[in-house]
């Protein structure tokens, strides 16, 4: 007699299997599930979302200029979601009703909503910046070396991106600036939104920063190729002063030290122009070798032939 | 020379989950063996031929029952890659601990305000921040000197920080050159890498020529030189850190300025050199992937699928 497979039996086991198929299929359904549903995401669901949205956009756009920076993968993914926050919570506001709490809700969905747009455009803001950073940087390195042309060069190659990001910014700083503080839920949010604030405008104060210096650079070319030389004529003494005038590395965030660096090689150049005994080259040199070690027991590093001991020979200064 | 070869583990994020699966089989089965029992009981009384393949059912149906054990048990595989020491990753290591010595010039030109504030304040808001930048596992020790080398304080930043208030700048003479030495000596010592960070106005008038000190340190010692304001003795810090092959920081109006890069930039120089010198020049870096779930799943699935084929 042929043996028949248990029909209770086998559907058991099929929702056995079902059951235990369910912990690592389940982000795949919650991804099939429909998003305006009865189970839809409640409103301060997405507002914490939208939060979640401008603290990691944020993050990653500080970071975004940092050496070695690498772009998530997911980075993409996230702005679309960051966008469709922001599309759900403006339709939650229209959803609301003429009552006190529901012009709270409104006015704190469209809040939230700004934040979830600014996100986006920050998100893309670092992938375009992540790629412009390293050459921007190598830019800035070039022309600390007086080596204007290959500066020049690196910044073509980086500004269209560069222009890229700050529009994008501009735009992140417009929703930013929309988002009415009051109508946040929690005081953590409205710090988090001055802070994004704050990040973004430096950050677009830093990308024209840069446009101003490598504008002037290139209207100034021959007077940056004399710099390291220090063969400067009248007209590049100019020029540099103007160009000392105009930049400011406070306002240049991650590229602060390199212009920083310019704007100190220029202000040298200006003053030994000047006649004056800022940079005082010389003096260091003939100051070292008069004050020789002599020998005693100064104690500090121990080490034959350094020169050790208080009988160093009579400082020219106690300063 | 290549970098070391990557290795790779595999753990569990809930193990108990795993074992909770696999040890909920137990009865299953044993309700199952006793059902297989009776079948064949019934079998040989009514004289019917025996079920082919009992023992490859049997190991089919243990391996779906642990592979979808360990698939709900967040699987991940973790990716040991050595990654090298470059100034353009500085992320990669930043986690990698290592001993600040920073040494402050306390000497009576560091009170001179050539930078709109005193040289020694200056100093103090830039050491405040880099003692921000570091990391949870480096450690500082921070020095004064003037004609002598005092120990201000030693551990962690935060314990370091509240030390910051007290070194005031007016002593006499600055023994450049010692606190170099000095400075490198206990880099040398510390069990982790280590790197000096020497905060000075150049104005070098007592002590051991810090050019002899570099030429002893010819490229190997692992220093960054911060220069403070513009005196004019100061270009003795350039010359010590060409010897050094050391990088030379200015701080100066325009520096003091952009702060927060000019820190950043020094952070990553100095923990750069600190492991270079130390002769790090990979260090290595754990990667998760968590992909290992649906593979297990898919093959956990195929297993059941394939043990059901005679009925259960």
């Amino acid at each position: 007699m042929a043996r028949r497979p248990s029909r209770r039996g086998m559907l058991a086991v099929a929702l056995l299997v079902a059951l235990m198929l369910l912990p690592f299929l389940w982000p795949y359904l919650q991804a099939l599930m429909p998003v305006e549903s009865e189970t839809s995401p409640k409103p301060l669901e997405l507002m914490v979302k939208a939060v979640m949205h401008l603290n990691s956009s944020d993050t990653l756009l500080s970071r975004s200029v940092e050496p070695g920076f690498r772009v998530p993968r997911s980075l993409d993914s996230m702005s679309r979601d960051a966008l469709d926050t922001a599309s759900q919570l403006r339709a939650v506001a229209e959803k609301q009703p003429p009552s006190r709490l529901g012009l709270i809700t409104r006015n704190a969905s469209i809040a939230y909503a700004h934040m979830a747009e600014a996100s986006a455009s920050m998100y893309n803001a670092s992938s375009t910046l992540a790629s412009a950073s390293p050459i921007l940087e190598e830019a800035y390195r070039l022309l600390v070396k007086c080596r204007v042309d290959e500066a020049l060069s690196k910044y073509e190659e980086a500004h269209g991106n560069l222009s890229r990001a700050e529009g994008l910014l501009e735009e992140a700083y417009g929703q930013l600036a929309e988002t009415r503080p009051q109508s946040l839920l929690s005081e953590n949010h409205t710090a988090l939104l001055l802070d994004a604030e704050d990040d973004v405008a430096g950050m677009i104060s830093a990308i024209r920063e840069s446009e101003k210096l490598f504008s002037l650079v290139e209207a100034h070319r021959d007077a940056f190729k004399h710099l390291c030389s220090g063969n400067l004529t009248q007209s590049d003494i100019q020029a540099l002063r103007e160009t000392l005038k105009s930049i400011n590395p406070g306002r240049a965030g991650a590229y602060g030290y390199e212009e920083a660096s310019i704007a100190s090689m220029i202000e040298d150049a200006l003053q030994c122009y000047n006649g004056s005994t800022s940079s005082g080259a010389g003096q260091g040199s003939q100051q070292g070798q008069g004050s020789q070690p002599g020998s005693g027991g100064h104690s500090h590093s121990g080490r034959p032939g350094q020169g050790q001991g208080a009988g160093y020979g009579a400082p020219s200064s106690d300063d | 020379m290549g970098l070391p070869a990557a290795t790779i583990s595999f753990r569990l994020g809930n193990p108990l989950i795993a074992a909770a699966g696999i040890l909920a089989a137990v009865p299953v089965y044993i309700w199952w063996l006793r059902a297989r029992r009776l079948s064949g009981r019934l079998r040989s009384i009514l004289g019917s031929p025996a079920k082919p393949g009992g023992r490859a059912l049997f190991a089919a149906r243990v391996t779906a029952i642990i592979l979808l054990s360990l698939a709900a048990s967040n699987p991940y595989i973790v990716e040991y890659r050595s990654v090298p020491v470059t100034l353009s990753n500085p992320e990669a290591y930043r986690g990698v601990p290592v001993r600040h010595i920073i040494v402050v010039d306390v000497s009576k030109s560091m009170n001179y305000r050539d930078l709109g504030e005193s040289r020694i304040d200056a100093a103090r808001s830039l050491i405040a921040k880099y003692l921000r930048e570091l990391g949870a596992g480096d450690n500082v020790t921070i020095m004064t000197f003037s004609s002598n080398i005092t120990t201000l304080c030693s551990g962690s930043p935060e314990e370091c920080m509240k030390a910051l208030s007290r070194p005031k700048a007016g002593e006499k003479y600055s023994a450049l050159g010692d606190a170099l030495a000095r400075g490198v000596l206990e880099a040398r010592v510390s069990g982790i890498p280590g790197v000096v960070v020497l905060v000075s106005d150049g104005g070098w008038n007592y002590g051991s020529d810090p050019r002899q000190v570099a030429e002893r340190y010819r490229g190997t010692a692992p220093v960054v030189l911060v220069r403070v304001g513009h005196d004019p003795r100061a270009t003795v810090m350039e010359e010590a850190a060409a010897i050094m092959k050391a990088r030379l920081f200015d701080l100066n109006e325009f520096s003091l300025k952009a702060i927060n890069d000019t820190v950043s930039e020094l952070y990553m120089q100095a923990k750069y050199t600190a492991l270079t010198r130390a002769g790090r020049t990979s260090i290595r870096v754990a990667y998760r992937s968590y992909y290992a779930s649906s593979i297990l799943g898919v093959l956990g699935a195929f297993f059941l699928i394939a043990s059901l084929r005679e009925g259960v």
